[in-house]
């Protein structure tokens, strides 16, 4: 019995973690039609802010107040990200627009500068975040444990996810949104300043990026490759989920690390990374848009 | 419209410019006066291995500069060569080639995964180079134009599980990422633990970037382990052991024993989860040597206070002084005499580890063992230690349980 | 074969092709010091062989295949495996008998036979390919997520490739092998390299001048149009999906010659030129070069890698991944067609724009009287 529970709630942190991570990827490519190949990098980025931001507090205030970093790094990596990715818009991805394939280049160029810049500020070697004391360890009940930090996770993606709905269906700004990439010269006419959209809806998928990051500080290594492990399964979440709307990616992601952690149960990590891939890939087959995908008459999506 | 044009023309004039530098880009500049020996450093500076590599690369680089200053090697001053091997072996292959063809070094400090070290060795049996690998590594594997300053299988491996299995662990569970190293050692740990009595309840491995280990970890608790041998490698350590102390496990529960994780890894990974775990090598920054102090005062003093040295570290550094030695006793820096005199004369240095010794038949080095703990302080203690340097035996054949895991002659 | 010689591309490539073709001579007559950078020249051959199979499904049919690493590690591998069997003498491999085995795995066992391998190491890419592309071109997966799902593919070959190590020896791949021709380092087996390095030569004028001829007969213009209009070709009554197959396989089978031509040279062969970025660096290549036009793909080939040859060492190590970074998002911003765009249609538009700036007031003064005068 504990063994299914620990099964299920497995499964369960690692949907949450892929959910995370391609959350901002959910927007910038379901919506936008950017292929971001630099969104590891802003993963990294958020990541390498928490360590940075663990530093400071470390060195210049109390020390009974050092808990209080993590909150602190989920800001300032969700403003850094963001205003990276305003600039990453406003100097190269808006020159792209229409041109998808030309942007998943483009943007791999800036991922090997990222890594590089990575790897010139903070050296070659990780950097060690240490989690605040309510994140680490974990509760135990019976026979199985739940970490903290991965309940923390799943929390945070719920928050995630009810911010994003209700920015993208209940704000001003989503409704903006929502007309500029369904219909730009006609919400242009009705005097949205699309550009501006544009570069905030960019920075908006970068910046969640910016906050899983600082989620995954915890849970592994911080390099300067951390961003390469995520970037492909963020991209497959997405497109079996179907892009351009929030609850694919749910199901996506579900489904991504449900089966992951239900086939390396049985087998080894590297045959489940083949198989779950292979199933993926059979699927769209049947489904080349995806899960969820959205009903169109137009011939060329 | 004219801004438009000019950022493009800008832009190409600049590329152009850099793409003509490419001819002249690699031209290195020789000291002028006094005679000078070539030298080839090979490491990945980028890419996934860029984590672990730089350092040896660090170490290569001071002991280099210290033989300049104590005036050279056979009155030559090294002069050194850099190269990317990018974490790629193909990569390594080529730039291999390069630096001893083109750049016409005398001998190549390099390498650090096992399939780098591959890709290059027929290129330096077949130019007649000679390579200086320092890396602990998984044996059955030995070249005259190699030279292994790392340890053997029985002088890590081996001596550990003894060490464990003296101590009264019985069911071991081995864990390592998916290559060549876990899995030969693997074997050779089935072999041994079946000789010696002890189960092995479990054996998996992970993909080498894997980021979440929690069904290798619920794997690790339905086995009912009492020791996790592990051979994971780079970033996965990090991952696997804050993801077992996010469950509540300590030393306590769960003992590891792992043979890539060093005092650097131990700062990456933090010395809180890492406090009680065992592991094994033949030299930590703590070892008692007269040498050693120096070592670590010259190392930090050369890239800073909160650099560590470690077992490779401490390796690539003993590499360029066991060079030098040998050409010296060669009176040339020609490989092939260099190779004649290690083969013919036994070659030692007084490194920071102790006296450590070229076998001239296998080209390995007489390392002392040390099984140590990982402390409160992010460094580790030694527990335990061979009396003297062991007898590299790369093919295990002094040991009858490994008839098996030989490879074909 | 006139028209071929007076088209300036194709006189651009033979004055490439004899370039390459004289450096072991010079070599020889000892002009170029040093050997490895001929046999490096050797191994760029290669990688424009795979880069015009890349072209021609990218800049000539607009399909962009981020997994052409896959196709290039079969051939490899399978060529690879000849090798070494040649060495071993048929018998069971070190690494195979590591893993556990007893006797060679059947799949292996044709690897014995050069024929049976030089029609393997073509056929296996091209029937894998043929059966992916059927499948993905006939359900009309197109643009980016066709390039997410080769991607996920190469990843696959990648994670089978490491998890099956017993017959494919892991990450450390096939090792220590000599080419087709035996040893080709040194001065002593410069005949055996100089047999490696035409017959790469050969085999890239080979695909130059069938890539030419493929894209200017009407099979060409097919894709062109394909890539320009897909539902207008599909509505011309063209099976756009079998010529999108068609030209999937024929790229893939050029990556996999590459990959066999390429293990002669480089002596190993590992998964990690399976891995996504090193697919990723093959697109650099072609975009670089100058996408659509197959001089563009072996210009940009053998360039980028010359400049990683000889910048990424030492001090610019750094440098060379902010370099290689930059040219790349710069190329694609404002360089669409590669270097040779910029070459043939760019450069040339500037020269006229800035001959015609001298006269561009006149004229406009000219425009003014005349809206004045009316």
């Amino acid at each position: 019995m504990s063994e299914w529970i620990t099964l299920i709630f497995n499964g369960l942190s690692l949907s949450s973690i892929i959910l995370l991570t391609s959350l901002g990827l959910a927007i910038t490519f379901g919506l936008m039609r950017v292929i971001n190949m630099a969104h590891g990098e802003f993963l990294m980025i958020g990541a390498y802010m928490t360590y940075v931001i663990q530093e400071l507090f470390k060195t210049y205030l109390p020390h009974s107040v050092l808990g209080l970093y993590y909150p602190c790094a989920l800001v300032v990596s969700f403003g850094i990200t963001f205003l990276l990715g305003c600039a990453l818009e406003k100097a190269v991805i808006s020159r792209l627009y229409g041109r998808e394939i030309d942007s998943l280049l483009a943007t791999w160029g800036i991922s090997l500068i990222f890594q590089q810049a990575a790897r010139s500020i903070f050296g070659t070697q990780g950097v060690n975040v240490t989690a605040p004391d309510y994140l680490s360890g974990g509760l135990t009940v019976g026979a199985c444990t739940f970490s903290y930090n991965r309940l923390f996770i799943i929390l945070l993606v719920l928050v995630c996810l009810v911010l994003v709905w209700l920015m993208m269906y209940r704000s001003n700004f989503g409704k903006q949104m929502n007309a500029v990439m369904q219909n730009r010269p006609m919400a242009q006419c009705m005097g949205i300043n699309s550009r501006k959209i544009d570069c905030m809806t960019f920075g908006l998928g970068s910046a969640l990026a910016g906050v899983a990051g600082c989620s995954l500080a915890l849970l592994g290594s911080i390099d300067s490759t951390i961003g390469q492990n995520y970037i492909v399964q963020c991209f497959i979440t997405v497109v079996l989920g179907g892009v351009g709307n929030l609850i694919g990616s749910v199901v996506g992601s579900g489904i991504v690390g449900g089966s992951t952690i239900f086939v390396q149960h049985y087998t080894s990590s590297m045959i489940a990374n083949a198989v779950v891939l292979l199933i993926i890939i059979l699927f769209l087959q049947k489904k080349p848009q995806g899960l969820f995908a959205l009903k169109s008459r137009q011939l060329d999506e | 419209m004219k801004v438009k044009c000019i950022i493009p023309a800008i832009l190409a004039f600049a590329m152009c410019l850099s793409l003509i530098s490419c001819g002249s880009g690699a031209k290195e500049t020789t000291s002028s006066g006094g005679e000078t020996v070539t030298v080839g450093l090979l490491h990945s500076l980028t890419g996934s291995m860029a984590i672990s590599e730089e350092a040896v690369r660090d170490a290569e680089v001071l002991a280099i500069n210290e033989i300049n200053a104590a005036g050279g090697v056979n009155g030559a001053q090294i002069v050194y060569v850099e190269e990317d091997g990018a974490s790629e072996p193909s990569t390594f292959a080529t730039k291999a080639e390069k630096l001893i063809d083109e750049n016409k070094v005398k001998t190549v400090f390099g390498c650090w995964t096992s399939s780098s070290r591959k890709a290059v060795k027929s290129i330096f049996e077949e130019y007649g180079n000679l390579l200086w690998y320092p890396v602990q590594y998984e044996g059955m594997e030995s070249s005259s134009n190699i030279v292994y300053t790392g340890a053997a299988p029985n002088q890590q491996i081996v001596p550990a599980i003894e060490y464990l299995v003296n101590q009264g662990y019985t069911k071991f569970f081995l864990m390592g990422s998916d290559y060549v190293f876990p899995r030969t050692a693997n074997e050779i740990i089935n072999a041994q633990l079946a000789d010696a009595g002890a189960e092995v309840v479990g054996e998996e491995y992970a993909d080498m970037n894997q980021t979440d280990f929690s069904s290798i970890i619920a794997k690790i608790e339905a086995s009912g382990c009492d020791v996790i041998v592990n051979t994971l490698n780079g970033t996965g350590n990090v991952s696997f052991f804050k993801q077992i102390a996010e469950k509540n496990y300590t030393a306590e529960d769960y003992m590891t024993m792992s043979f890539s994780i060093a005092e650097e890894e131990v700062t990456t990974i933090g010395a809180d989860i890492l406090k009680g775990h065992m592991v094994s090598w033949n030299y930590y920054e703590t070892t008692d040597t007269a040498a050693n102090e120096a070592f670590v005062t010259a190392y930090k003093e050369a890239y800073g206070e909160n650099r560590v040295t470690s077992d490779p570290v401490e390796a690539a550094y003993d590499a360029v002084y066991l060079w030098k030695a040998a050409c010296e006793v060669a009176g040339s820096f020609e490989p092939e005499d260099v190779i004649a005199a290690m083969e013919s004369t036994e070659i030692s240095y007084e490194a920071p580890e102790g006296t450590i010794t070229i076998d001239g038949e296998s080209h390995h080095c007489y390392k002392k063992v040390r099984i140590g703990v990982v402390n409160d302080g992010g460094l580790i203690d030694e527990i335990y230690a061979t009396p003297d340097a062991v007898k590299p035996d790369p093919y295990l054949t002094s040991y009858g349980w490994a008839a098996e895991v030989q490879p074909l002659s | 074969m006139k028209p071929l010689i007076s088209n300036k591309k194709n006189l651009c490539f033979v004055l490439i092709l004899l370039a390459l073709g004289l450096s072991p001579l010079l070599l020889q007559m000892g002009v170029i010091q040093s050997s490895s950078f001929v046999l490096f020249l050797g191994k760029c051959i290669c990688f424009s062989i795979a880069a015009i199979g890349l072209d021609l499904i990218w800049g000539y049919t607009g399909i962009l295949s981020l997994g052409h690493g896959l196709y290039f590690c079969l051939g490899a591998y399978c060529m690879g495996m000849y090798l070494k069997l040649q060495a071993t003498g048929g018998v069971i491999t070190d690494f195979m008998k590591t893993g556990g085995l007893t006797e060679l795995p059947l799949i292996w066992k044709p690897f014995n036979s050069f024929f049976l391998t030089v029609i393997l190491m073509l056929a296996v890419p091209a029937v894998l390919s043929g059966i992916l592309g059927y499948l993905i071109f006939k359900n009309r997966v197109k643009g980016v997520y066709f390039s997410i799902i080769s991607q996920a593919l190469t990843w696959t070959g990648y994670s089978l490739f490491i998890a099956l190590s017993p017959y494919t020896n892991g990450n450390v791949g096939i090792t220590e092998i000599q080419s087709l021709f035996g040893s080709i380092r040194g001065s002593a087996n410069f005949g055996h390299f100089c047999g490696v390095f035409y017959l790469a030569l050969v085999v890239l004028a080979g695909v130059y001048a069938l890539s030419v001829w493929l894209t200017n007969c009407k099979f060409g213009k097919l894709l062109i149009a394909i890539r320009d209009g897909e539902n207008r070709t599909y509505f011309s009554g063209y099976c756009v999906s079998s010529f999108k197959t068609a030209i999937y396989s024929f790229s893939a089978v050029l990556a996999a010659l590459a990959g066999a031509l390429y293990i002669n040279f480089n002596g190993s062969i590992t998964p990690s030129q399976m891995t996504i970025s090193y697919s990723i660096t093959m697109v650099i290549w072609v975009a670089v070069g100058g996408r659509g036009t197959i001089l563009g793909a072996v210009v940009g080939a053998i360039l980028i890698n010359l400049c990683e040859y000889n910048l990424s060492s030492g001090a610019m190590v750094d440098l060379w991944q902010y370099l290689i970074g930059g040219i790349f998002c710069v190329m694609i911003l404002f360089f669409k067609g590669g270097i040779i765009g910029l070459v043939t249609e760019q450069l040339p538009a500037t020269f006229r724009k800035l001959k015609n700036t001298d006269r561009k007031p006149v004229r406009v003064k000219a425009k003014k009287e005349g809206v004045n005068h009316a």
